[in-house]
């Protein structure tokens, strides 16, 4: 009897978001201005999701195959990884899968 | 006599959430034999260990099982630092102690609407998950994810809770435990319920005992035996008791996974009660040399951890017994007899967890 | 945390060790296999009511034959499967034989130290 006359468990999905606690994992961010490309973190990650490249001062992950583990922001001796609270928005082209970030706005070649 | 006949029983079955196949020998309505097959999902995780380091490994030990996941990962830290010699500080015993706990309750919380789900009970079912996804809310606020926790690590725990979070934790805990005694009332009195699982599948105290059943199977046939009386974590500082029913059937085994619910609720509240402050990790150096065999108690029961290390930073082998393997002896001794009707349930009353046992 | 002890086991007379423990109130909760490349041991892991805990620990090579316990513990069998599918270990008399159907993986023997096919 109580369920009739109390507010739904439920909420309407899509109008009404999810609101996510501070410390949710979400995807992955880069500060490109801390960072000092040492590669720790694409050798700590259990999936090898992450690619450092310390000549052309490049970062790069692989979206769909990082688990969020929050391994990499907990051993960034920088701490210029952080967890960002949203999860990675689903995606329609398999390219944009991978995140590049580089220490500065070279070109190299890449379009 | 009636004729035998042999029915395929799963993996694909409407009332079972697992991937497990039984064939069962019929005779009319009467299951007389049964023949488990599993190896659907078996993912060679064991194997894996060989190629990650210790460090990274917790994190996919962690995802052996959905359910489970902080008590595979709370046993491999374990099992570690045991082969290592460390000591983690005590809040972060407290800390493990606490989720797994809060482990114990949303796994047995989804047990139980499964349970429900399984004799038809739609609407217990979803009041069920309704009530566990406040837990999951605790979780997600505390550690990051709502499945996977990925707080434990070797040497201590990666994330504090501070107290004034664990306050409200327990003043929101207090609102689950009103809300799961009403749930509760109707596991344990309603009479449909009790129709469909008394008497059922009735595993005497010897069987259970020589088969090697553990957890809640054990557990509702009489025997006192609960892994965390071994005190590891914290709770050698708190009492308890294992919960024991003598009846041995569908109905008792319901009814101890009910009753833990609440003993966890009382352990938590215990642990929040006597919290130290202090640190939450130590440093951890070196590579493990030696090897350890630890056991630990989840959800659905004993669960083993064997770890061997030859001191590089890769083990040599690791290996998890995990409940549902020892479950599966006793179901097969609680088929003969029971109704073609009756085997979804007695198929979830050991709590199986495929995944799991696969690895 | 205790630390549990090993003690050294033979194929031929395991069946006889396991009856002695299944006299004196143990109950089987694991059997496992570990291997190096120099050696391959088969664990069995014996517990009684009141938690106490001890272990067999038996010599294997690849392809032996080791008699099976599931007389005495009829729990044994889903183990001694496994063992068989994974490392190649053969047991004579299980309760319940699958024949090597038990896990099928592509690779035989998967995680037997022989195998040098496997490369994860």
């Amino acid at each position: 009897m109580k369920s009739l006359f109390s507010k739904p468990a439920t909420a309407m999905y899509p109008v009404i978001k999810n609101d996510f606690f501070p410390n949710t994992r979400g995807n992955i961010q880069l500060d490109t201005n801390l960072c000092i490309f040492c590669g720790i973190c694409s050798k700590r990650c259990p999936t090898g999701a992450i690619e450092v490249n310390k000549s052309d001062l490049k970062w790069e992950i692989d979206r769909t195959r990082c688990i969020v583990c929050n391994f990499c922001v907990e051993v960034c001796p920088k701490k210029c990884l952080t967890t960002q609270q949203q999860y990675t928005a689903p995606m329609t082209d398999i390219a944009g899968r991978i995140a590049t970030s580089y220490k500065r706005d070279v070109n190299l070649g890449r379009s | 006599m009636g004729e035998r006949t042999i029915i395929p029983f799963g993996p694909q079955h409407p009332v079972l959430p697992e991937p497990l196949h039984l064939d069962l020998i019929m005779e009319d309505e009467k299951v007389v034999g049964a023949v488990p097959s599993i190896g659907f999902v078996h993912r060679g995780l064991e194997k894996l260990v060989e190629k990650r380091d210790f460090h990274e490994m917790m994190y996919v030990i962690e995802r052996i099982c959905g359910i489970c996941s902080f008590i595979h990962g709370q046993g491999y830290c374990q099992t570690i630092e045991a082969i290592m010699g460390v000591e983690i500080p005590d809040r972060a015993k407290y800390l493990r102690t606490i989720w797994a706990e809060l482990s114990r309750v949303h796994s047995h919380l989804l047990w139980l609407g499964l349970m429900a789900d399984a004799f038809g009970f739609e609407s217990l079912f979803m009041h069920c998950w309704r009530v566990r996804e406040k837990i999951l809310d605790i979780f997600e606020e505390t550690t990051g994810g709502r499945v996977i926790f990925s707080v434990c690590k070797v040497g201590g725990v990666w994330k504090d809770i501070n107290n004034a979070t664990l306050t409200r934790i327990v003043s929101t805990l207090h609102v689950v435990e009103k809300e799961t005694k009403e749930l509760a009332k109707v596991f344990i009195k309603d009479y449909t319920v009790q129709k469909r699982t008394r008497g059922v599948g009735v595993l005497t105290y010897k069987e259970a005992f020589d088969l090697g059943a553990v957890g809640p199977t054990l557990r509702g046939s009489g025997v006192r035996q609960d892994l965390r009386q071994l005190g590891y974590a914290a709770y050698g500082e708190l009492d308890f008791e294992p919960v024991v029913e003598i009846d041995g059937d569908c109905y008792a085994r319901t009814v101890v996974r009910v009753r833990e619910v609440f003993q966890s609720f009382d352990l938590i509240y215990q642990a929040v009660g006597k919290i130290p402050d202090g640190d939450i990790e130590v440093k951890v150096k070196g590579n493990p040399n030696g090897e350890y065999l630890s056991r630990l108690e989840q959800p659905r029961g004993q669960v083993i951890y064997y770890g061997k290390a030859n001191g590089t930073k890769y083990l040599d082998r690791f290996r998890v017994r995990t409940p549902t393997f020892a479950n599966i002896a006793p179901l097969l001794k609680m088929l003969p007899g029971a109704d073609l009707a009756d085997v979804p349930i007695l198929a979830l009353t050991i709590d199986p967890c495929i995944s799991c046992t696969e690895r | 945390m205790a630390e549990y002890t090993y003690f050294p086991a033979l194929p031929a007379d395991i069946v006889d060790q396991a009856a002695g423990y299944a006299r004196k109130g143990y109950r089987l909760i694991q059997i496992h296999c570990t291997n190096t490349p120099q050696e391959m041991f088969i664990i069995y892991t014996f517990e009684k009511e009141d938690l106490t805990c001890e272990s067999l620990r038996m010599e294997v090579q690849v392809g032996d034959t080791v008699p099976s316990i599931s007389g005495d513990f009829f729990g044994a069998f889903l183990y001694e499967n496994e063992i068989h599918d994974l490392y190649g270990v053969n047991f004579s008399g299980m309760a319940v034989d699958f024949k090597g159907t038990f896990y099928e993986t592509a690779v035989k023997q998967a995680f037997s130290m022989t195998n040098t096919e496997n490369n994860i």
